[in-house]
């Protein structure tokens, strides 16, 4: 159901190649001094990539920066190649860049069906409802609560209707911020092992800010952990896995350990 | 004799009246959360455009057709070029009050200006009397009450059947969600201000017919009780503000017979007070965020 790419799916290259997003020097915040503070990352096609660190890090004030909720004071954003310097949202996600926020991340005055029908908006009028069959094969629960209100829904209900929305206009990035967040330990392995890998088999390139990190990274190309602002470690996922010494800092271990280094 | 229910029949025209100005006023809220004190003098001008349009020959409908389509218009250049840019410097939620406060006094002001402060009325035709059952009707409050009927049915239609109805939904409720979903919020809310003023515009012409006169304090008086039914309704929800204007306007009118027609505003709000103590955001008020139209 995933759309064709046209580019054949970068595997487990450990080359950077960055043609899906490509971060620059990103510096952004809420005004005061800046949280985030010269960020770079890359993401290639069909890549799926990791961000980690400590609650407070900035992880989510980063991929807002990218989906233009947030203004960069500097630096640089790319998608597919072009430019998205602190271009407006709708203008981010007309370009396919498909974003679940952390919180507030579906309508809760809306039901689930009318969810999914914003979700696909810029699509044309006759697509919109067989878009909708679609996305309800994906995650049959949809189909089953069509009619709710999202407001009544669960914290996991509620992230699977989140997620469908933004699957509504088939982005060729999909970023999701703490997705598995009260998600139930089935949907979030799911989310992981089947969800994840079909969308990056159709090169769709998935940015996943994650707190559950060893599963994150266990589908992961890559890996980022960012603290205080700043990413302290970008290495592919499995060296991240396989070293324990970083793996502790944010593994169940404590976070102090890496946010007191610097 | 008993006037309860021949009352009634008024208290149905003023709730019809009251129904496109609560809901548009309701609507600007969801919109951008501004609360549009402007919004009666918004009335009071179009008032006063469908009865230049009378005099100039225009049919009463027609008339208020135009000063419908003169109200969207302004009322969308009004939150483009003035209450945007304010918002966009950060302008509180009391700042924005106080900026429709002086906008309100203005529009009043060029309206006594130009109109003068003689009250004026729409020359209606033959004032033949329909009854039903114990009511009884002028031919042009009836057509007031269908034309409520109908942006009753129309918002609703709007908002829950088409493309931009829902975007305006979407956007009321979660205005950066709906943006990444690929929603220009700007035209949206450029939208749902057309429709608030189009609806204020032909209440104030509606006000206008059944008060059988239009005069430039008209909008203001009736604000308070646009502003009783939103929030009777819970602000920001519209089938809350139709409800909300279909209780307070039989209220007022019922009260105005039962206690005296200087009781009338006072018995309302006291009704309106007893709801909130018992129900603080609206009668409607449900799992319903309070801003977002549901
Ligand atoms: N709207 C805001 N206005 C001002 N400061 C904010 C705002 N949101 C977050 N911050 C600050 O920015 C810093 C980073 O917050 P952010 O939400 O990006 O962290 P995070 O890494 O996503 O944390 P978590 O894992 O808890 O989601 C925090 O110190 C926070 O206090
Ligand atoms: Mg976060």
């Amino acid at each position: 159901m995933m759309p064709a790419s046209e580019h054949v799916p970068a595997s487990a290259a450990p080359a950077r190649a960055a043609d899906c997003l490509q971060v620059r020097d990103l510096t952004a915040g809420y005004g005061g001094p800046p949280v985030v503070r010269g960020i770079s990352l890359g993401l290639g096609q069909g890549q799926v990539a990791v961000i980690a660190g400590p609650n407070g890090a900035g992880k989510s004030t980063l991929v807002k920066s990218i989906v233009g909720h947030l203004r960069c004071a500097s630096g640089s954003v790319t998608a597919g190649g072009r430019d998205i310097t602190n271009h407006p949202p709708e203008k981010i996600a007309r370009g396919g860049v498909g974003y679940v926020p952390q919180n507030e991340d579906a309508f809760g005055t809306m039901t689930v069906l009318e969810n999914l029908e914003i979700g696909g908006y810029l699509l044309k009028k006759r697509a919109v409802g067989p878009r909708i069959a679609e996305v309800m094969e994906v995650f049959p629960a949809l189909g089953r609560m069509r009619k709710r209100h999202v407001s009544r829904l669960s914290g996991g209900e509620r992230k699977m209707v989140a997620i469908g929305r933004v699957l509504m206009l088939r982005p060729r990035l999909l970023i999701l911020d703490e997705p598995t967040a009260g998600l139930a330990v089935a949907l979030t392995t799911e989310l992981f092992e089947r969800y994840i890998p079909a969308l990056s088999a159709t090169g769709v390139g998935v940015l996943l800010v994650e707190q559950k990190a060893t599963e994150a990274l266990r589908v992961a190309d890559w890996g980022y952990i960012l603290v205080s602002g700043q990413v302290h470690v970008s290495e592919p996922a499995s060296t991240i896995l396989s070293r324990p010494d970083i793996g502790e800092v944010f593994l169940g271990g404590s976070s102090s350990v890496l946010a007191g280094e610097d | 004799m008993n006037l309860v229910l021949p009352s009634l029949g008024f208290g149905i025209i003023t709730a019809s009246t009251l129904l496109p100005a609560a809901v548009g006023f309701t609507l600007q809220f969801s919109a951008t959360g501004v609360l549009n004190i402007a919004f009666g003098a918004q009335m009071t001008f179009a008032a006063f455009i469908a009865y230049v349009c009378t005099q100039a020959g225009l049919s009463i409908w027609l008339a208020m057709a135009a000063a419908a389509v003169c109200g969207a218009l302004a009322s969308a250049l009004l939150n483009r070029f003035l209450l945007t840019p304010f918002a966009r410097r950060g302008t509180t939620f009391f700042g924005m009050v106080v900026v429709t406060i002086a906008l309100a006094l203005l529009v009043e002001y060029a309206v006594e200006l130009i109109w003068g402060p003689l009250p004026v009325s729409y020359p209606l035709t033959a004032p033949g009397l329909v009854h039903v059952g114990p009511m009884s009707f002028t031919h042009s409050q009836l057509v007031v009450l269908a034309i409520g009927v109908v942006f009753a049915i129309g918002t609703h239609a709007l908002l829950r059947y088409t493309r931009a109805g829902k975007a305006i939904r979407a956007v009321a409720d979660n205005r950066d969600l709906a943006r990444s979903s690929g929603i220009s919020a700007q035209r949206i809310t450029d939208l749902a201000w057309l429709v608030s003023g189009l609806m204020g515009g032909a209440a104030g012409v509606m006000l206008g017919i059944s008060l059988s006169s239009v005069s430039y304090t008209m909008g203001d008086t009736f604000l308070l009780e646009i502003v009783a039914a939103a929030v009777l309704g819970g602000v920001g929800q519209v089938y809350g503000a139709m409800l909300g204007a279909l209780v307070i306007g039989v209220l007022l009118q019922e009260s105005a017979i039962v206690l005296g027609g200087a009781y009338a505003p006072i018995s309302a709000f006291a009704v309106l007070i007893l709801v909130l103590l018992i129900r603080p955001t609206g009668i409607l008020a449900g799992a319903a965020k309070a801003k977002g139209v549901s």
